[in-house]
C-alpha cells in the first residue's frame, strides 16, 4: 500500500504543485482584501479534490487493470484512496488554520478568542468536507470519476433541499425553538464536545464508504 | 509431468456480445507460449483473468499454483499491458520507488537500475516524455526487477521498431532459461512467436483452436498450390481451407509429410502462422 500512496501523492504534486501555490495565494489575498476569511475553509475540499483527481488519472492511464496484477488487495487498493483523502484534508485543515491565523494577525485580530474560532470553523469544515468525499468516493469507484462528477452534485443539492425542508419545518413547529434554546444554554464545554462529536460521525461515515468502496471496487470489471 | 506455471481449465466468460470459452490452456515451465487470434478473439481476455484482472464466470485458473486472486501468487507474476500502467508524469524513478512499495522485500532495486541501463532510459524523464518503445521497455523492466516466475505479456512487442524488439526477444529468450520461469505473450506479429516460442495458442472466435509446439505446427502445416484435379485426390480432413483463384488453388493442409507423399509434383511450402491464422479465418467467414 505504501507503493499506491507514493504513485498518487507523487502524481498528485507533479500535476497540482503549480495550481496549488497559485490557489494558495490566491485564496489568502482574496480573504484579506475581501475581509472574507471563511474563504480559507475552501483550501480544505480543494485538497480532497486533489485526492479524488488521483481516480481520473487511474482511469487516464489505465491503472486499474495494470494495479489488478500487482500483489495488492482490492481492499488496501482502495484503503491508499481513502487515507489518501484524509491525509490531504487534514494537511488542508492545517494550512487553512494557519493562514486564518496569520490573515487574522494581518488584520492585528489575532486573540485566543479568535483561534478558538479558527479551530471550531476548521474542524466543521473538515466534518462538512469528509462527508461529501464520503459520497464522492464510491460514486467515482461506480461510475468512473467524471460521471461521479454530476452524481455528487446531485446528491448534495438532494441533500441540501432535505436540509432546506428541515428547516422550514423546523421554522413552522415548536423544534426550531426547542433546538435554538438547546444552542443557547449549551456552554463553551458542551460546544465542543458537540464539534468533536460532529467531526467523529463525519469520520464514520466516511470509513463506512470506504467499506462500500471496497465491494464496488472488488466486483468491478476492467 | 512438466511443471506448470498457469492451468486453464474450462475457463469461460461471457458478455452481452461474445462468449470466450470454454478455454484449456497449460503455460509449462520454462517455455514460452505465443498466444495469436485476429482483433477481438479474446487474448486480452484471457489474459486478463490469468492476471486476476477480472473473474472467469465458469472454470479453474491456477497461477504459479494458486489462484490468480491470490496475492501471493501475484506477487511472483510480472505483466506488461499494451496500453494500462502508471500516469505519464512520472518518470522512471518514480516508477521505480512505487513499484518497490507494493512488492517490499521482493523488489530488487539493483535490477530495476540495470534494467533501465541496459534498456538506455532516462531515469528522471516523464513518461509522456518518453517513445511507444521506451515506454514498453520501461513496463518491462517493472515487470522484470521483483524476479517474477511468469511474465505475461499482451501485445509488448507492437509498434516497436525490429531492432527495439530484436533486443527484447533476447531478452525474453534470457529469462526462460532459468527452467522455472516462463513466459505468455499475446503479439499480432507472428514472426516474433516464430523466433522465441516453444509453442503457438491459437484462438479464434473466443474458442481455443490449438495449442502445439511451434515446431510441430511449422512441421505439420503446409500452404500447397494445385490445380483442382489434385486437390480432390486429398483426404478430405488434410485440408482445413481453401482459396480458389484463376491461377489455382491455395490451400493449407496438415499433415504436411503426407500431402507431399500424395501429390509429389505439387507445390507445398511450410506454412507460417499468419498463414495458418489466414486460413482458418478465411474457412469461418465462408
Amino acid at each position: 500500500m505504501k507503493g499506491l500512496l507514493y504513485k498518487d501523492f507523487i502524481s498528485i504534486v507533479s500535476s497540482y504543485k503549480k495550481n496549488a501555490s497559485l490557489v494558495l495565494v490566491i485564496y489568502t489575498v482574496c480573504a484579506v482584501a475581501g475581509d472574507i476569511p471563511a474563504l480559507l475553509y475552501a483550501i480544505i475540499f480543494l485538497m480532497g479534490m486533489y485526492a479524488v483527481s488521483t481516480l481520473s488519472f487511474d482511469e487516464y492511464s489505465h491503472w486499474d487493470m495494470y494495479g489488478h496484477t500487482l500483489p495488492v488487495t482490492p481492499r488496501q487498493a482502495v484503503a491508499a484512496k481513502y487515507l489518501l483523502g484524509l491525509g490531504f484534508m487534514g494537511t488542508g485543515t492545517l494550512l487553512a488554520m494557519l493562514l486564518l491565523t496569520v490573515t487574522s494577525a494581518f488584520r492585528g485580530q489575532l486573540a485566543s478568542s479568535v483561534t478558538a474560532e479558527h479551530l471550531a470553523g476548521s474542524l466543521s469544515a473538515l466534518a462538512t468536507v469528509l462527508l461529501y468525499y464520503a459520497i464522492a468516493f464510491p460514486l467515482s469507484f461506480k461510475m468512473g470519476a467524471t460521471k461521479a462528477r454530476t452524481a455528487v452534485l446531485g446528491v448534495m443539492c438532494a441533500l441540501a433541499m432535505v436540509c432546506f425542508l428541515a428547516w422550514r419545518f423546523a421554522q413552522n413547529t415548536q423544534t426550531g425553538a426547542v433546538v435554538g434554546q438547546l444552542f443557547a444554554g449549551m456552554s463553551d464545554r458542551q460546544g465542543v464536545l458537540l464539534l468533536f462529536g460532529v467531526f467523529a460521525v463525519s469520520l464514520m461515515i466516511y470509513i463506512v464508504s470506504w467499506q462500500i468502496s471496497v465491494g464496488i471496487y472488488d466486483r468491478k470489471e476492467f | 509431468m512438466s511443471k506448470l506455471a498457469a492451468a486453464l481449465c474450462g475457463v469461460v466468460k461471457q458478455y452481452p456480445d461474445f462468449t470466450l470459452g470454454p478455454v484449456n490452456l497449460e503455460i509449462p515451465a520454462g517455455s514460452i507460449v505465443g498466444l495469436v487470434g485476429e482483433n477481438g478473439a479474446g487474448k486480452t481476455t484471457l489474459l486478463k483473468m490469468l492476471c486476476g484482472v477480472n473473474r472467469p464466470d465458469g472454470g479453474t485458473i491456477a497461477l504459479l499454483g494458486d489462484s490468480p486472486q491470490d496475492v501471493s501468487a501475484r506477487a511472483e507474476l510480472g505483466v506488461v499491458f499494451e496500453d494500462a500502467y502508471f500516469y505519464e508524469n512520472l518518470t522512471g524513478r518514480q516508477v521505480g520507488r512505487a513499484l518497490a512499495g507494493v512488492f517490499g522485500s521482493r523488489w530488487d532495486a539493483a535490477a530495476f537500475d540495470s534494467y533501465l541501463h541496459r534498456f538506455s532510459l532516462p531515469r528522471d524523464k516523464r513518461m509522456k516524455e518518453l517513445s511507444r518503445g521506451m515506454r514498453m521497455k520501461l513496463s518491462l523492466a517493472g515487470a522484470l526487477a521483483h524476479h517474477p516466475a511468469l511474465l505475461v505479456l499482451d501485445e509488448a512487442t507492437s509498434g516497436l521498431d525490429p531492432v527495439v524488439r530484436g533486443e527484447l526477444l533476447d531478452l525474453f529468450l534470457d529469462f526462460i532459461q532459468d527452467e522455472n520461469h516462463s513466459i505468455l505473450m499475446s503479439s499480432h506479429i507472428t514472426a516474433d512467436l516464430e523466433q522465441a516460442a516453444d509453442s503457438i495458442a491459437y484462438l479464434h472466435h473466443g474458442k481455443l483452436l490449438f495449442h502445439e509446439n511451434k515446431d510441430d505446427l511449422m512441421q505439420e502445416y503446409g500452404i500447397l498450390r494445385c490445380g483442382e484435379a489434385d486437390l480432390q485426390r486429398l483426404a478430405e480432413n488434410c485440408v482445413i481451407h481453401t482459396r480458389r483463384t484463376a491461377f489455382g488453388c491455395e490451400s493449407l493442409v496438415k499433415g504436411r509429410a503426407a500431402v507431399a507423399a500424395a501429390l509429389p509434383g505439387a507445390v507445398l511450402d511450410p506454412a507460417k502462422i499468419d498463414d495458418i491464422m489466414r486460413f482458418y479465418s478465411g474457412r469461418d467467414t465462408q
